[in-house]
């Protein structure tokens, strides 16, 4: 499991990350004195450093670089200043990536990822989101179901992955059609539903039954009690 | 020296040296009236007349001259220019160094507060731009709580916090824009890349109020500032969703003109008699005036962005009908790219 290592000093935020990352089966340690940055990381060995820019004591910058003298681990940013030139100086300093605050969760999570992927060149199927019997293996877009494998659309393994992470309860059309408004693909409703119908159609060909529930004027959710047919 | 020029330096020269004329022609006066009392002869008086006559225009001449030195000098004077005021002061009688200094220990004080002027804006501009990036710190937490949170509140508290972002963009741009060294850094732009930042950012108003959006890829590629050009394409969409309770809004380019983008929506339109006016800073129109959301602001500062980046903008709009915005990207003068 890959260790990161959250250096944020607005607890709400720092925990929500500790959170998000964890349901995608990281394990994701806060830094509790931000005099002392450089020994925690030491301490911790993390794969991957998210990285505020406003801190207490020493800025963002100064501990960026400080890490940098000691170890090549990928650094992502994350900050409310993204002027270009605080992105440029973020990234001399040895940053690999750079968020800017307010960010979207999964924006947050898929940079991570990327960056994961890219330095330890670990294998796509080493990332997966699993609930019940079925496995959700996103860097493959297939899902795994009852010795089956089910080939996903973009759009559908977004969609599936919503699911997974909120593991049978309800997520909601709008939340859906956010996540993928960030993605890229402007859908309206409609579309949704037709995605969501033919998503269906697929699972039932790979012998799962009414894994998606429907609420009206709700949203989705995951079965616990799919039957396999 | 021009001809016009020259007259009024000789009217305003007369004028200096009326006292002058006036006391020559008095005295001439006071003597002619003495000679005749005193029956001397005529001709002596005429005489000496004359004489003192001829000396007057000599000393007149002379100093018209200096006069007219002395003319050129301070209308040539410049207040940033400190060595004009030593040349004046070479070439003075005492009345006028007096003048001088008087008129340095005031430039002196000007600078000074011209200087503390320019300090405090550069202070309140650096608090300013701290307190938006502490801003943005909570309303990064809140937005991540919304996120994960199942509250039936959360959809309008994630709308909200859409408006409070965007106004402290807003704000930032404004002051940005008022810098007058706010420099555009023009490069080729990929639109779609840029018009897909934006909607990305307003996909929650979009979404949760039920706007249909209508964008497919532009492939247009255009000379701009990126992150400019994102700004005024957020403040024309923020516009657009803000006054569209329900319809669509489609992006995409106008077929009859090059570069130009067109962002039109379906919501209730401008008054035509308000047309002329919003662009006027602090202009809200019947519209805003309804809603009471409106600052008068965000057109304004729109008008301001494509200033600076070349681009023009204009609107038109039938009440009740919608709004279409063109934004016309074109450079008659620049043909570098083709």
């Amino acid at each position: 499991m890959f260790k990161i290592m959250i250096v944020e000093d607005d607890l709400t935020i720092a925990g929500i990350l500790k959170e998000e990352l964890e349901k995608w089966n990281y394990e994701a340690v806060l830094v509790d004195d931000f005099s002392r940055v450089l020994e925690e990381f030491k301490a911790r060995a993390p794969q991957l450093v998210l990285l505020d820019i406003q801190l207490p004591s020493f800025n963002g910058y100064y501990w960026c670089q400080e890490i940098r003298k000691v170890s090549q681990v990928p650094i992502i940013f994350i900050s409310s200043r993204n002027e270009n030139m605080d992105i440029v100086m973020a990234i001399q300093m040895g940053a690999d990536d750079f968020i800017s605050k307010p960010f979207d969760l999964t924006v947050a999570v898929a940079k991570t990822q990327a960056l994961l992927r890219r330095t330890y060149d670990f294998k796509e199927s080493d990332n997966f989101l699993s609930f019940n019997q079925t496995l959700l293996k996103p860097g493959e877009s297939k899902l795994f179901t009852g010795g089956q494998e089910v080939d996903l659309t973009r759009t559908e393994l977004k969609i599936m992955e919503l699911l997974f992470l909120q593991k049978g309860d309800y997520v909601t059309r709008e939340e859906i059609m956010v996540k993928l408004w960030e993605d890229e693909s402007f859908i309206d409703d409609n579309t949704l539903a037709v995605n969501v119908a033919r998503l269906r159609k697929k699972l039932v060909k790979a012998g799962l039954v009414d894994f998606i529930l429907t609420k009206k004027n709700i949203g989705y959710a995951l079965n616990k009690e799919a039957a396999h047919a | 020296m021009r001809k016009s020029a020259r007259g009024a330096l000789l009217k305003s020269f007369l004028v200096s040296v009326r006292p002058q004329l006036f006391l020559f022609i008095g005295m001439s006066v006071i003597f002619g009236v003495v000679y005749a009392l005193g029956r001397l002869p005529l001709s002596l008086f005429f005489y000496s007349l004359q004489v003192a006559a001829f000396l007057l225009l000599l000393y007149l001449i002379v100093d018209y001259f200096r006069y007219a030195k002395r003319y050129k000098l301070i209308s040539n004077l410049e207040l940033v220019n400190a060595s004009s005021l030593e040349e004046i002061q070479a070439s003075s009688d005492s009345l006028d160094r007096l003048y001088i200094e008087k008129m340095e220990s005031l430039l002196g004080q000007l600078r000074e507060s011209e200087n503390l002027h320019a300090e405090r804006q550069t202070d309140q501009l650096d608090y300013f731009t701290l307190w938006l990036h502490q801003i943005k710190t909570p309303i990064s937490a809140i937005s991540l709580l919304t996120q994960s949170s199942r509250a039936k509140e959360a959809k309008q508290i994630s709308q909200e916090l859409v408006r409070l972002e965007d106004y402290t963009h807003m704000a930032l741009n404004y002051i940005k824009l008022e810098e007058p060294g706010a420099a555009m850094e023009l490069s080729l732009v990929d639109l779609d890349e840029v018009v897909k930042k934006a909607i990305k950012k307003y996909s929650i108003l979009f979404i949760y109020k039920g706007i249909r959006l209508d964008y497919q890829p532009l492939g247009m590629n255009v000379l701009s500032d990126s992150q400019w050009l994102q700004n005024l394409l957020e403040q024309i969409l923020s516009n657009s969703l803000k006054y569209t309770p329900e319809g669509s809004i489609s992006i995409y380019r106008d077929p009859n003109r090059a570069e130009t983008l067109i962002i039109e929506d379906t919501g209730m339109g401008i008054h035509s008699e308000d047309l002329p006016k919003i662009f006027n800073k602090g202009y809200s129109g019947m519209n805003g005036r309804l809603h009471e959301k409106s600052t008068g602001l965000g057109l304004f500062l729109s008008k301001k962005i494509c200033q600076r980046l070349g681009h023009r903008l204009a609107i038109d709009s039938k009440p009740g009908e919608g709004t279409r915005v063109a934004i016309d990207m074109s450079r008659e003068e620049l043909q570098v790219f083709d």
